[in-house]
């Protein structure tokens, strides 16, 4: 209990008043929509945004934002989710997004979480707007989130992935179910790589990869994490 | 924020009950009420609760300072030394050096996952289904299985299939185990047989089925990430256990709190964690990672490289004779004189020799050898090297098992990765 306790406590406190920055009321007036639209593409493997979209593993999000939990139709919830209950509010969306199993302990949802404060307010505001009816987050704090000037430059983290061109798409299409810790051990062919994307569809339920985006992905992990291992990690 | 809710149930129940309320007392503080003294309120109050405890200087805390006590999270929380591999799922070895007692401590164990543990791991309420092709389909706690069945502690080797993979040449996929992915804990629990022998084996029943309650890494609703089984003549082995305690004491989460099997000398996958049910069929079970390629080598020898036909595979039984030097710790420094020791074992056999070279295999001294502990165990091995002169030199081990096979030098490398049970060498500088 003392656990879940500490976890819970975390996220509150984090939420509530994260270090250095602001908290969610601010934080969403400053959000941007388009970034949380970039910051989505790691959701994307599981989940579509558009109207009428279709399910995936995950629910189709049209107008998640204030909806009902566990409330869409022609998608079989776990149990932990439709005992969660209530309103998807943007507070809870934000803790829950922080690291949802264990804010829904029991639930589907394998995805790790989002830690920056600032990726979760934009892809909640992204969200915000891919609705009928968007919430209006207000400019209640904007003049403190102005006060607090420009954002600093931040560097995308990749954990141990090396950063070149396809890192970006590599990243986000593995990562959703699990760690690039084991993607970065391994030493394949692009061949090798290919048949493994195949495997990954066929029984490890990962949705296809659109040809364009699958070729990048396969370019990158042909080039950095081949037979010759040029990057197997130090221990 | 109600007094005691947050005590009893936990902050994201009373936020799942109190959306609202929550919303309103976490992230929007009244007009004039400073952060500070928000925090001094409600927050204070919500994170002394939470604590356990309240923080005496809470005064002097930075605002927004996240305790150092949940400031990170350790996902290797209980174990100390190891090497982590993969944290999502958790997989993560034992430096070799650090399997050094006859008995590995819980804490020594490795962690080999397929899938994502059960958040609920509570002993009490646990139930254990056994049916299939039995006379009686049973369902039983694990205070059933204590009073219904002979308990046993014995010492049981668990070596996960592709320990040694890391050393393959063209590279296979998988985690890259280097020598570490083993450990021999006293499992205390009963024994598989006595349970099966309770339900009535029906005689057409030719395997087993293990089902754990780890989910899935895609979240995908009632999809296993893992589920073996072992054909029933070796289910019905005396040191096949059902284990719910490790080292006298708890499981450790990570190695399948609160119950699971161990069935020594075969590849750890068939030892199923978060043991939920065992189930009798008629044929070679088809679980996931018993099909295909999972688990299996081709039968008979193939270059390095070489692309093998799925059908021309066969399922890992008993792994091969191996052994391990736990002390001195390679790369190390040494005198004249040094004490090596380690452990050796062969899957469904006893290791009946360990041998040592310091002068790359040319000449071997034999080493002092236990028996196991009881069948199952490692053994347990030492013998005192004089090195003629300083100067680098390597410490070669090598067994021989009770069928008189013996490790080999080179990688028998299979497109899987399984198997590596090439000679242990650790490097030493002696002075």
């Amino acid at each position: 209990m003392r656990t879940a306790f500490a976890a819970a406590l975390l996220l509150a406190w984090a939420a509530a008043a994260p270090a250095g920055a602001a908290g969610l009321e601010e934080r969403l007036a400053a959000a941007d929509p388009a970034r949380g639209k970039k910051v989505f593409r790691k959701c994307a493997a599981c989940h579509t945004a558009e109207k009428g979209g279709r399910k995936k593993i995950g629910p189709n999000l049209w107008g998640i934002v204030g909806a009902p939990v566990g409330a869409r139709e022609g998608f079989r919830y776990s149990r932990a989710m439709t005992a969660f209950g209530g309103k998807w509010t943007p507070a809870r969306l934000d803790a829950y997004l922080t690291k949802p199993r264990a804010v829904v302990k029991g639930g589907s949802m394998s995805f790790v979480g989002l830690k920056r404060d600032r990726d979760r307010a934009d892809v909640i505001a992204f969200l915000n707007g891919m609705s009928d009816s968007p919430a209006d987050f207000g400019p209640a704090a904007a003049a403190a989130a102005a006060a607090s000037g420009p954002a600093e430059a931040e560097a995308e983290d990749f954990g141990l992935m090396v950063d070149a061109p396809g890192v970006s798409e590599t990243f986000d299409a593995c990562t959703p179910c699990h760690s690039e810790r084991i993607v970065v051990q391994q030493g394949l062919t692009r061949e090798q790589w290919d048949e493994l994307m195949v495997w990954m569809v066929e029984e490890q339920e990962m949705e296809p990869i659109e040809e364009g985006a699958l070729a990048v992905i396969l370019d990158y992990l042909a080039a950095h994490y081949g037979p010759d291992r040029p990057n197997f990690p130090r221990r | 924020m109600p007094k005691d809710s947050q005590e009893n149930k936990g902050l994201y129940a009373w936020f799942a009950e109190n959306p609202d309320e929550a919303r309103r007392q976490f992230f929007e503080p009244a007009p004039g009420l400073s952060r500070r003294g928000f925090f001094a309120g409600a927050g204070l109050a919500a994170a002394g609760g939470l604590l356990g405890m309240t923080i005496p200087f809470y005064a002097n805390m930075p605002r927004g300072l996240v305790p150092a006590a949940f400031a990170s999270e350790d996902v290797l929380v209980g174990k100390d030394g190891l090497t982590l591999l993969n944290d999502r799922p958790i997989n993560a070895e034992t430096p070799a050096h650090l399997l050094d007692d006859a008995i590995t401590p819980t804490a020594r164990h490795f962690i080999r996952n397929n899938g994502l543990p059960p958040e609920d791991v509570d002993a009490d309420g646990w139930t254990l289904a056994v049916d299939g092709l039995v006379e009686t389909a049973m369902e039983l706690s694990i205070a059933d299985l204590r009073a219904q069945f002979e308990v046993v502690t014995m010492a049981l080797t668990i070596e996960c299939g592709g320990n040694g993979r890391a050393f393959f040449d063209p590279p296979a996929k998988g985690n890259q185990w280097t020598v570490g992915a083993v450990g021999c804990s006293e499992w205390t629990g009963v024994r598989l047989a006595d349970v099966l022998k309770k339900a009535g084996v029906k005689p057409d029943a030719v395997y087993t089925a293990h089902y754990g309650a780890d989910t899935h890494l895609s979240g995908k609703e009632g999809k296993l990430p893992i589920s073996r089984g072992v054909p029933v003549a070796k289910a019905m082995t005396d040191n096949v256990l059902i284990a719910f305690a490790m080292n006298g004491g708890a499981l450790h989460k990570q190695n399948g709190a609160p119950l699971r099997l161990v069935v020594p000398g075969w590849p750890g996958s068939c030892s199923q964690k978060w043991l939920k049910r065992i189930q009798l069929r008629e044929i070679v079970h088809d679980g996931p990672k018993m099909t295909g390629t999972s688990y299996r080598v081709p039968r008979y020898p193939v270059a390095p490289g070489d692309k093998v036909p799925k059908e021309d595979f066969d399922i890992i039984e008993r792994m091969p004779v191996k052994s391990l030097v736990t002390s001195p710790e390679n790369g190390g420094a040494a005198g004249r004189e040094v004490e090596v020791r380690g452990h050796a074992w062969s899957g469904d056999r006893t290791v009946s020799a360990v041998d040592l070279s310091i002068d790359f295999g040319k000449t071997w001294m034999a080493a002092d050898l236990d028996g196991p502990v009881n069948p199952g165990a490692w053994q347990n091995w030492r013998r005192t090297v004089s090195f003629p002169e300083a100067g680098y030199y390597e410490v070669w081990a090598r067994a021989t098992d009770s069928a008189g096979e013996m490790q080999p030098f080179a990688i028998d490398w299979n497109p899987k990765g399984y198997l590596n049970n090439t000679m242990h060498r650790v490097a030493l500088r002696v002075a």
